[in-house]
């Protein structure tokens, strides 16, 4: 699996996210991109999987010598922002059965059942999301991104509402995603950016696409 | 192939039972869609019930009510996940085709229980000439209620991207849904008169065909309606 960015620009009519942007994530690093409000922090990691396209600039992607289509990025990415959401009125099994059935992974309730105990919420299963606090919501999103085991993994500011257990649950899943996939994290925590940061982006109006 | 036939009717069903089970619980589409009927029966039971009238007026009342009872339930299909924020998560777990076929077959699906909602109703509080020919007719339903579907699936899913929302789906609908519903208007007549089958041949087609072009466009059209 590799990601080169080349020379990326993205603008929502004439409003400019960022502008030749150049980075090359690595596999067996925690890839950081960082920057203030503003500065497409997400808009990147939601054109890295395809969900957006970029107004100049390319992303390759290639696993085994082959280039990935969209599709293709989509199915082995594992995606986590703050816009993302699950179903309020099912319960936290129901809503993995669910996109472990629509994303073709045919797991068993106990496997589930085993991913949600990696998140913490082995004793929350049955219960709908609706009763659910935002940091159980977010435990939920960890388990629902590592359902497919993805070869590219995108957190979005994933210490967002998590206790000091889910941050290690966080810990956890970067440590062990970043041996056998690449892993790009967003966050503008400095904090976060010396604890993560291994290969580092940061993203800046007046200085784009500068890399440490 | 049989394993990706598989996934794919694993994946659509997965949509289905997830969108009728959120409704199981939270019954909104159900009581708008039910509610709306009801209103509107009562409101023409008492208006005009005591006439006695034509057929082909007792058929357009009956599918003037369907289509607007059914534009405030499908409307929903999509309007509900962008909403909640639960559009992402489908988007990445499943290809926008899959998408439009899952709710396709729920919002049929509901259209289903909305017919065998009005029907009986209709021939309670309206009562019409006896002598209809009752097999034909629901065939008639089915077959105009999945080409309803069809078409405002691809529809729900452009308005949801929309900031009027719901407000905007019945307008959209109207010019594409008119060639149905004149036709199952028209159908509906020459069953609830007692016809057979031959005399709406061209009729069952002309659903058939136009149900098979919308969903075949609806195919081509539908990742790039999702794609931001």
């Amino acid at each position: 699996m590799r990601i080169k960015i080349n020379n990326l620009t993205k603008k929502y009519n004439r409003q400019e996210v960022f502008s030749d942007v150049s980075w090359q994530p690595e596999m067996g690093k925690c890839n950081l991109v960082t920057g203030p409000n503003g500065s497409g922090k997400s808009t990147l990691l939601r054109l890295i999987c395809g969900l957006e396209r970029p107004t100049a600039g390319t992303i390759d992607l290639t696993k085994d010598t082959s280039e990935l289509t969209a599709a293709g990025v989509k199915k082995i990415t594992g995606l986590l922002t703050p816009d993302l959401a699950l179903y309020r009125h099912l319960t936290a099994l129901e809503n993995l059965q669910f996109f472990a059935k629509l994303g073709g992974y045919f797991l068993t309730t106990a496997e589930l059942k085993d991913k949600l105990a990696e998140v913490g919420l082995n004793s929350s299963a049955d219960t709908p999301l609706a009763a659910f606090s935002t940091g159980m919501k977010q435990r939920l999103k960890l388990a629902y991104v590592i359902l497919k085991r993805p070869a590219l993994l995108l957190l979005d500011e994933p210490n967002t509402n998590l206790d000091s257990e889910g941050k290690q649950v966080v810990n956890k899943i970067i440590s062990e995603y970043k041996a056998k996939s690449i892993v790009i994290l967003a966050t503008n925590d400095q904090e976060e950016v010396g604890q993560y940061g291994e290969n580092i982006l940061f993203l800046d109006h007046c200085n784009p696409g500068y890399c440490s | 192939m049989v394993k990706t036939s598989f996934s794919l009717i694993t994946a659509i069903r997965a949509i289905v039972v997830k969108d009728l089970t959120d409704e199981f619980r939270t019954r909104h589409a159900l009581t708008a869609m039910v509610l709306f009927s009801l209103t509107t029966l009562v409101t023409v039971s008492f208006t005009i019930g005591i006439y006695s009238l034509d057929i082909m007026l007792h058929s357009a009342l009956i599918w003037i009510i369907i289509f607007f009872s059914a534009m405030s339930a499908l409307s929903r299909s999509f309007t509900k996940e962008e909403d909640s924020g639960t559009i992402l998560a489908l988007k990445m777990s499943a290809t926008a085709e899959i998408i439009y076929l899952g709710k396709l077959f729920f919002n049929t699906l509901l259209l289903i229980v909305l017919i065998a909602v009005v029907l009986p109703l209709y021939y309670i509080m309206m009562n019409p000439p006896p002598g209809g020919n009752v097999g034909l007719l629901v065939l008639i339903c089915i077959t105009a209620s999945l080409s309803l579907a069809g078409a405002t699936t691809l529809l729900a899913a452009i308005v949801a991207r929309a900031g009027s929302k719901n407000s905007l789906l019945p307008v959209l609908a109207f010019p594409v849904l008119l060639p149905i519903l004149l036709t199952a208007i028209r159908s509906t007549g020459f069953a609830l008169s007692g016809g057979s089958g031959e005399e709406i041949i061209t009729d069952f087609i002309f659903l058939i065909s136009y149900l098979a072009i919308v969903v075949t466009v609806s195919l081509l059209l539908i990742p790039f309606v999702l794609d931001d």
